[in-house]
């Protein structure tokens, strides 16, 4: 009987872990991201971008993109929005840009006789931020007030941004002149930043024989996940399971970008927070329900990089943010045993 | 790491070669047949042969009867003989002319002791001069030379000697033991190897030999030499040996480890096994490596059948580890029992 009882159990049990393996990954919303854009050849070599930004989305962060103009930035942005089911705004930054063209504002209404509100680009799911360098800084502060707050104040009233809620700000590191660089502590509002570069040599012909087929490809994508199922899937990374010896080994990282010898500015507690998030973001984007110290390798870099700023005269020899990561990342033990 | 090998024992080898080059030039450069050097072509300027070894000679074979009474008699005191005395006894009224004009000349030159000597063999050839006689002109000619301070005098000693020997031989037919008694080591050398023709007397140099051995090589560069050897050896095929033997008590250390001291069999599973695929492959695995870092790495050494086996390892440890299932941990200790059974199987 008792024998019985335990083989029953075993079973059930055994049983129930797979239907909740089942439940957790049938909607693992980047394998349907993949198959649609990347493995249909929409984006050509963009998976670990494409990786990267679906787990910020899926962590609630912001994304900053840095790459030349004409690699797809936008491209990218756009299809996930479509995919996605969510709505898509562009705004392209100019230094005379106001607050108000991107929150919105109030206009007299001659019918009505009153004041009515006309909403800007921000009310939306995913706002792509084109050049937001090239904002004046007080546009930049209030675009990265409401990417914080998830809330806009308009003439003394508040109105909240509908979830999910997502800017990918793009930056070009070539030009210099007429840019507001970001400060250090607007930067750190970015859940993470991508650097995106140039497809190889058989990438690019791919794309040269195909361009107006992904053009079309992208303008015609219909939504295969609903912007409910969006919401869930955020919520279940919430439930990715993450050691306690992985904490310790997050917390090791960011201390030892500040005292790393060739850093100025080290990563806040803020960015740990990132790491952990991102970290779960993408072991779930990976079709796992628990972080292992390889998920926290990968988005390191990512998540770190825009964080750290280095000493100006180690910078003029060469040593940039991303290699100070690595470095650390050398130098950090993994969780024994 | 064996191109490097294989560079340092070609430097190796040059180096020998050139240090072997560098001894081998103390090596004779000349014809075979003549002589090594000029100096080898003068007489040896002082011969451990005097006068007294002369007498000592003309004695024993007065004793073996090779000289008659008569012959003994004119050279009774030989040592002792002064130039009128030899010169008075000489038979040959030619020769005993041509010494007396020899002793007027107020200086003797070399050429004119090189012409008498001549003159002695000329009349030995023809048969005009005998032993006797021979030995009393050379020793007037000797007393002249002496007076005259002339290199000559061991030269014509040696000639007195070759006269007595050539005396001997032909009464007896072979040397006695006097020569080879009496002549003491260096002087019999330089006797036997006299022609057997009575002139010229001069000393021919003996004929050089072909040397065919290796040359002399210092201990030092064979010790050198010997120890750049067994490195290169060593670091061509020692590790592979090393890694071997190593591999095997790794192994063997493994099965007779109890614990490691983590406190959970699943986990010490893992570990064990990184160490197992560690030993076999030789890649170790980095403190700052990850789990799926280190398979990576350790697959491209190991053999397929044990790659899966750790890859499988891996993924049940990081589920049971991280993603807390239990189950997971049982499919590790399986997978390190197979491992187990591969590497004793291997070893």
């Amino acid at each position: 009987m008792v024998i019985l009882f335990v083989f029953l159990d075993n079973l059930f049990s055994l049983g129930y872990s797979i239907i909740v393996v089942w439940c957790f990954f049938a909607m693992a919303i980047f394998d349907v991201v993949k198959k649609e854009l990347i493995d249909r050849e929409v984006l050509i070599e963009k998976e670990n971008e494409l990786k990267l930004v679906t787990s910020a989305l899926l962590s609630r962060g912001h994304v900053l993109m840095e790459g030349v103009p004409g690699v797809a930035k936008t491209y990218t942005s756009k299809a996930l929005a479509k995919l996605l089911g969510l709505s898509f705004k562009r705004v392209q930054m100019t230094p005379d840009l106001l607050p108000s063209d991107i929150i919105g504002y109030y206009v007299y209404d001659q019918r009505s006789g009153g004041f009515v509100l006309r909403k800007g680009p921000i009310f939306t799911n995913i706002l792509l931020v084109d050049e937001i360098n090239r904002a004046s800084p007080r546009t930049q502060s209030a675009l990265l007030e409401a990417m914080q707050e998830r809330q806009v104040t308009i003439e003394g009233e508040l109105y909240k941004l509908e979830e999910p809620f997502m800017v990918i700000a793009t930056q070009n590191p070539v030009e210099m002149e007429g840019v507001f660089p970001l400060p250090e502590a607007q930067l750190d509002r970015f859940l993470i930043k991508v650097v995106t570069g140039y497809t190889s040599t058989k990438g690019l012909v791919k794309i040269m024989k195909n361009a107006d087929e992904i053009e079309e490809a992208i303008e015609s994508l219909k939504p295969v996940i609903a912007h409910n199922e969006v919401l869930e899937e955020i919520r279940k990374v919430r439930y990715v399971r993450i050691d306690e010896s992985l904490y310790s080994y997050i917390a090791s990282i960011v201390e030892e970008t500040r005292r790393h010898a060739a850093v100025r500015l080290g990563a806040s507690p803020r960015a740990a927070i990132a790491l952990v998030k991102m970290a779960k973001a993408w072991a779930y984007t990976s079709s796992r329900d628990y972080v292992i110290p390889d998920d926290v390798k990968a988005v390191a870099q990512p998540v770190l990089m825009h964080r750290i700023i280095v000493k100006p005269e180690l910078e003029l020899q060469g040593v940039t943010p991303d290699k100070v990561v690595e470095d650390v990342l050398s130098r950090i033990p993994v969780p024994k045993p | 790491m064996r191109k490097v090998a294989l560079f340092s024992l070609l430097t190796l080898l040059l180096t020998m070669g050139m240090l072997i080059t560098a001894v081998s030039s103390e090596v004779d450069r000349h014809t075979p047949g003549f002589p090594q050097s000029v100096e080898s072509l003068q007489l040896p300027a002082i011969l451990p042969v005097n006068l007294s070894d002369v007498e000592k000679a003309i004695l024993e074979l007065s004793k073996q009867g090779v000289l008659s009474e008569e012959d003994a008699a004119k050279l009774k005191g030989f040592s002792n003989l002064s130039l009128q005395d030899a010169v008075t006894r000489i038979g040959n009224t030619e020769l005993r002319n041509s010494l007396l004009n020899l002793s007027n000349k107020d200086v003797l030159s070399p050429d004119d002791v090189e012409a008498f000597l001549n003159y002695l063999s000329s009349l030995k050839t023809s048969g005009a001069l005998n032993p006797v006689d021979e030995l009393l002109a050379l020793r007037a000619l000797e007393l002249l030379a002496k007076a005259n301070q002339s290199p000559y005098t061991s030269r014509i000693l040696l000639t007195m000697l070759s006269v007595l020997k050539d005396l001997e031989t032909q009464k007896s037919g072979n040397l006695t033991t006097f020569f080879k008694g009496s002549l003491q080591s260096p002087a019999e050398k330089v006797f036997q190897s006299f022609p057997t023709l009575p002139l010229p007397l001069l000393q021919l140099p003996t004929a050089p030999q072909l040397r065919l051995s290796l040359p002399k090589i210092p201990y030092s560069v064979l010790i050198i030499a010997g120890i750049c050897c067994f490195s290169t050896i060593a670091l061509l095929f020692g590790k592979r040996l090393a890694a071997h033997f190593s591999k095997k008590l790794n192994i063997r250390s493994i099965e007779r480890m109890q614990t490691l001291k983590v406190g959970d069999r699943f986990l010490e599973a893992y570990w064990l096994s990184v160490h197992i695929v560690s030993t076999i492959s030789g890649v170790k695995k980095v403190d700052s490596e990850t789990h799926r870092e280190y398979l990576a790495r350790v697959c491209q050494r190991l053999g397929p059948g044990v790659a899966d086996l750790f890859r499988d390892i891996t993924t049940a440890y990081e589920e049971y580890r991280y993603g807390f299932r239990a189950e997971a941990g049982q499919r590790v200790l399986n997978g390190f029992g197979k491992l187990m059974e591969h590497a004793r199987a291997s070893t």
